[in-house]
């Protein structure tokens, strides 16, 4: 039998998407009820919507049952939303060649999990840079950077540096004052 | 590295100040009584502030007193008089001062630790009660003690993973506090970013000495220009202190909320400054 994915006009490498997209054109350019009228070419168009169909579901069984390989990326995140960062991390070990965002990403999930800041920093940054439009990693490393300015929720003194300055030249004129104040009692006494 | 959780004095209350120096003084009046004179000498106010967060957890009454003490011998000091509410409290210091005794000794040339050696000697009857009183979190802090000398040992160039000794001996003390899971994990969190961050504040201090003197320290170990170092660390920490409001707002604390409220959001944020009101420079307004 012929590649399936020949068949169906796209690389193996090809996303889940992309099948189903490639699909759904070639289904319907030879769907048979656009051929009516003409015997000849409604057998063709016949033939090649069975051939499309058998390299769909030969491509798609393929994938499933293959199922982690596909996107191993789907069972870690799994982990990491139960809360299973062990295995997350050893899963993720595993895949340790992978230089993608999604890696990245959740790599950086795992680090931030462990309280392993720094490391989740440089991760999620990684992965942004690898994919500057995906939200989902645009947020969480924007989520970092505002820790790294260094505001406390809940603070309920007044922010800013200003504020320890002042203080102490506060302090400092305070123990200025009791020293004048016993250097008088002396000259009273 | 001890030292780094404290107050910041001037905008604290006096009432506040009050209460944070007798629990000071009730937790060095505990190390006397049992542990031993040496002990009392080498407390830091870290442990102030955990003997507080253990208190500040339940709502049983606190008495406090005005005493005499070594160091006071003329006026009398608000002190704390249940002095077994700080039995953890007393017990983690002297194992954390043991253990880093130790540390020490192993850090410094054979000629130079025979004055640690000769503390240790005499700290090492204290630190068998306090082992004997609560196993566990002895065996954890020798654990990752031992831990933190092989990171150290081996050049170790992540940031987070010279970190983790520190981070989880802190974590382990928080999380001993609150008999429930679900505080007690919250605790832990606290705990550890509190550790984090003290790791990470006595590595930016000790940047430019370890500089000179080629001593480890991990944040040289990213960047040799001083400030770049400072930066790094000043960031992480940074991370960290977001992290411990964080976890602090889940903390279901009774009492003492201004005391903790101060220590987080404002003591901890100055560690940079100097110490002691001597060594600050001057400040025009």
């Amino acid at each position: 039998m012929t590649d399936p994915y020949q068949i169906l006009g796209i690389s193996p490498s090809a996303s889940d998407e992309e099948v189903k997209a490639a699909y759904r054109r070639l289904s319907q350019q030879y769907h048979p009820d656009l051929q009516s009228g003409n015997s000849v070419m409604e057998d063709i168009a016949n033939q090649k919507m069975s051939d499309i169909n058998a390299a769909y579901d030969e491509i798609m069984n393929m994938r499933r049952s293959s199922g982690a390989s596909a996107n191993p990326y789907i069972e870690i995140r799994r982990m990491i939303e139960s809360g299973n960062y062990t295995n997350a991390d050893d899963a993720l070990e595993g895949n340790r060649q992978d230089t993608s965002a999604e890696w990245n990403f959740l790599k950086g999930t795992v680090c931030m999990s462990r309280g392993w800041l720094n490391d989740a920093y440089t991760y999620y940054e990684k992965a942004t840079r690898l994919e500057p439009s995906n939200r989902e990693y645009q947020a969480a490393f924007n989520q970092m950077q505002n820790k790294r300015t260094g505001q406390m929720d809940g603070n309920p003194h007044i922010t800013g540096n200003d504020i320890f300055d002042i203080a102490n030249c506060l302090s400092n004129a305070c123990q200025c004052l009791i020293c004048a104040d016993c250097l008088c009692d002396c000259i009273k006494s | 590295m001890f030292g780094y959780i404290r107050p910041f004095k001037p905008y604290m209350r006096f009432s506040e100040f009050q209460v944070y120096n007798g629990f000071y003084c009730g937790l060095c009046k505990n190390l006397g009584k049992n542990y031993g004179q040496l002990y009392r000498m080498m407390l830091s106010y870290d442990f102030a502030f955990l003997g507080i967060l253990c208190c500040a957890f339940n709502d049983k009454p606190l008495h406090f007193e005005p005493q005499h003490c070594i160091i006071h011998p003329f006026s009398k000091k608000l002190c704390l008089k249940d002095l077994e509410v700080l039995d953890f409290t007393a017990a983690a210091a002297v194992i954390s001062v043991y253990q880093k005794l130790c540390d020490s000794i192993s850090d410094t040339g054979l000629i130079k630790s025979i004055p640690y050696r000769f503390l240790r000697l005499l700290a090492k009857s204290g630190y068998k009660r306090a082992v004997k009183k609560y196993p566990d979190t002895a065996a954890k802090i020798q654990l990752e003690m031992n831990r933190q000398l092989k990171l150290e040992n081996d050049n170790c160039t992540s940031l987070d993973c010279a970190c983790e000794p520190t981070a989880q001996i802190m974590s382990a003390l928080a999380g001993e506090i609150p008999e429930d899971v679900e505080q007690s994990e919250v605790f832990s969190g606290f705990g550890y970013h509190l550790g984090r961050f003290v790791y990470l504040a006595d590595a930016y201090d000790d940047a430019e000495k370890d500089l000179k003197k080629n001593n480890y320290n991990v944040l040289l170990n990213y960047s040799k220009d001083i400030n770049a170092a400072k930066k790094l660390a000043d960031d992480n920490i940074n991370m960290s202190l977001c992290m411990i409001a964080e976890y602090y707002s889940k903390m279901k604390i009774k009492r003492f909320k201004d005391i903790i409220d101060n220590v987080i959001f404002l003591g901890l944020k100055s560690f940079s400054m100097p110490k002691k009101q001597k060594e600050q420079k001057e400040i025009v307004l």
